[in-house]
């Protein structure tokens, strides 16, 4: 078909193909045109130029935005391990608390009762919280050192929170510790809170399995001060023991003269 | 002549009282020193051994029936330093036991600053027991000890039931600080700039403060004691601060006087107490 319309336009145009001559070759024209080429190559190289800043300072812009976002974010693609680490840490907290809640007896350094949960401060914080809680804890039980043990009764006393499990620690080491100055500190944070049955309970108790004369001194003068409990019986036993602490025989029969039971 | 004769018995004589003086020495610069003994003083020094001597290194009788035997306690020590005491490592921790009845004056013994000291004696045999110049943690443990403690640093538990406690602090010092006494008085200096948080006590004695310190009266929790109330009348008037002398009475009362505050915005815990005798506290 397209070999058809040029054998058609051939044969139509057939006399002007005779007729007219090629056209003279203009050398001029040539060289003008040949000189043209060179300045439109120079056209494309600036162009060419204008390129590289453009990739230089798209490559600027591409770093300096990775930059700033490096710089705004410290852990910009926090690990799936850190995620876990910080669920784990959560779920803990949300384990534990429970336990605390249902024993607090929740009193303060001044006497006015408050809740646990009035802590007031941002989830990481209460974390924190529940950490220094926690060595408080282990502290309390650190045997190659009496004076961290006392550090951690002096420290459980300023945070002002009490409830029956730290009152059970404390009557652990008011019964158990090897040191006669740290079982005191125990008894003496103890004694603020006797007014609570549960306190005072542990207290009685401890009258029974304590073998430190000094602490057995102080506890008899703490009970003896103790409202509408009745260690009369106590103290008699700890009166007529021959192996009892001279000054621990003299308070126990003070007590007992005071309620006019001798 | 003379002046040579004179050199001569100079030299004589102090040869003979350092050949009297008998040491025992342990290669050691940190740990803890157990003594078990009935009295000591004990001193702190820049040093890597711990050092065991007596002024008097010769029994007071010698049996000549036990000459080439070796005194051996009931607990089972035996006298390895030739100074009546028995002397072992264990581990991190080194055991110092008596062996035999026959005292040969007052134990001396120089340590590494850094040693930790834990002193304990329960017996009616007893000396006095002297610590000073330590920086790290001292626990005594005395029946009928007297007890003086002179420029250590803390942090330190003490408690003696029949003796006194005579301490004396100086620059800075670690807490907690627990000095207890039933039947002896506990005397205690420390500079007036120092920072502390500090519970004085007593059951049937009086507290003594210095004119140089100013304690700031911790609020008393509210209890269901008889002497709540007089508690309150203490805090007023160690409020006023009118004292007349360099050291002042607290008020006197048949009941349990308990003293809770700060010096200089708080620092180290101390606690310092006596039930029977007197609580002095002296600035230095």
């Amino acid at each position: 078909m397209m070999n058809d319309q040029l054998k058609e336009f051939v044969e139509h145009n057939r006399e002007e193909f005779d007729q007219l001559e090629a056209p003279v070759f203009n050398l001029e024209g040539f060289k003008a045109k040949r000189n043209q080429a060179p300045e439109k190559r120079k056209n494309k190289v600036l162009f060419l130029t204008t390129n590289k800043w453009l990739v230089a300072a798209s490559i600027v812009v591409v770093f300096g935005s990775l930059f700033f976002f490096l710089i705004r974010n410290e852990k910009p693609f926090p690990t799936g391990e850190i995620v876990r680490k910080v669920q784990k840490d959560l779920n803990e907290e949300i384990r534990q608390e429970p336990q605390i809640k249902d024993s607090e007896i929740k009193v303060l350094n001044n006497g006015t009762k408050t809740s646990y949960t009035s802590f007031k401060g941002t989830k990481g914080s209460k974390i924190q919280y529940k950490l220094d809680k926690n060595n408080l804890y282990l502290n309390l039980n650190d045997s190659t050192s009496s004076s961290n043990r006392l550090s951690a009764i002096l420290e459980i006393e300023r945070t002002g929170t009490m409830s029956n499990a730290v009152l059970d620690k404390l009557s652990e080491t008011l019964n158990k510790d090897e040191n006669s100055n740290v079982r005191l500190a125990a008894l003496s944070l103890m004694a603020k809170y006797s007014y609570d049955a549960y306190a005072s309970g542990l207290l009685i108790r401890s009258l029974n399995v304590q073998t430190d004369p000094m602490v057995q001194l102080e506890l008899v003068n703490i009970l003896g001060k103790i409202e509408n409990i009745n260690i009369n019986d106590k103290l008699y036993a700890l009166a007529n023991d021959p192996n009892t602490f001279s000054a621990v025989k003299d308070e126990a029969y003070n007590i007992l003269l005071r309620e006019d039971k001798l | 002549m003379k002046k040579q004769l004179i050199v001569l018995l100079s030299l004589f004589s102090i040869t003979l009282s350092v050949s009297a003086q008998k040491e025992y020495k342990l290669s050691k610069s940190s740990g803890k020193l157990n003594l078990n003994i009935s009295g000591a003083v004990i001193e702190g020094y820049n040093g890597n051994e711990i050092i065991f001597s007596s002024p008097k290194a010769e029994p007071v009788e010698v049996d000549e029936r036990a000459k080439g035997l070796r005194t051996v306690s009931g607990s089972g020590f035996t006298d390895n330093t030739g100074l009546g005491i028995d002397v072992s490592e264990k581990g991190e921790e080194i055991n110092v036991n008596p062996v035999g009845r026959n005292t040969k004056g007052i134990l001396i013994i120089k340590v590494p600053q850094n040693i930790k000291i834990s002193f304990k004696n329960t017996n009616v045999n007893q000396d006095e027991l002297i610590l000073k110049n330590l920086k790290n943690e001292i626990e005594v443990s005395a029946s009928y000890n007297k007890i003086k403690l002179e420029n250590n640093s803390g942090p330190m538990n003490v408690k003696t039931l029949y003796g006194s406690v005579d301490a004396i602090f100086n620059g800075e010092i670690k807490g907690p600080v627990s000095i207890i006494s039933v039947y002896g008085y506990v005397d205690v200096s420390m500079p007036a700039t120092t920072k502390a948080n500090i519970e004085l006590g007593t059951s049937y004695g009086n507290l003594y403060l210095a004119e140089g310190f100013k304690i700031a009266i911790d609020k008393k929790p509210v209890e269901k004691t008889d002497d709540a109330a007089s508690g309150l009348n203490l805090v007023s008037s160690m409020g006023s601060s009118n004292f007349t002398s360099n050291l002042s009475q607290i008020n006197i009362r048949g009941d349990k006087e308990n003293l809770k505050g700060k010096i200089n915005g708080g620092g180290a815990d101390f606690i310092i107490k006596s039930n029977y005798k007197n609580v002095y506290l002296r600035d230095k």
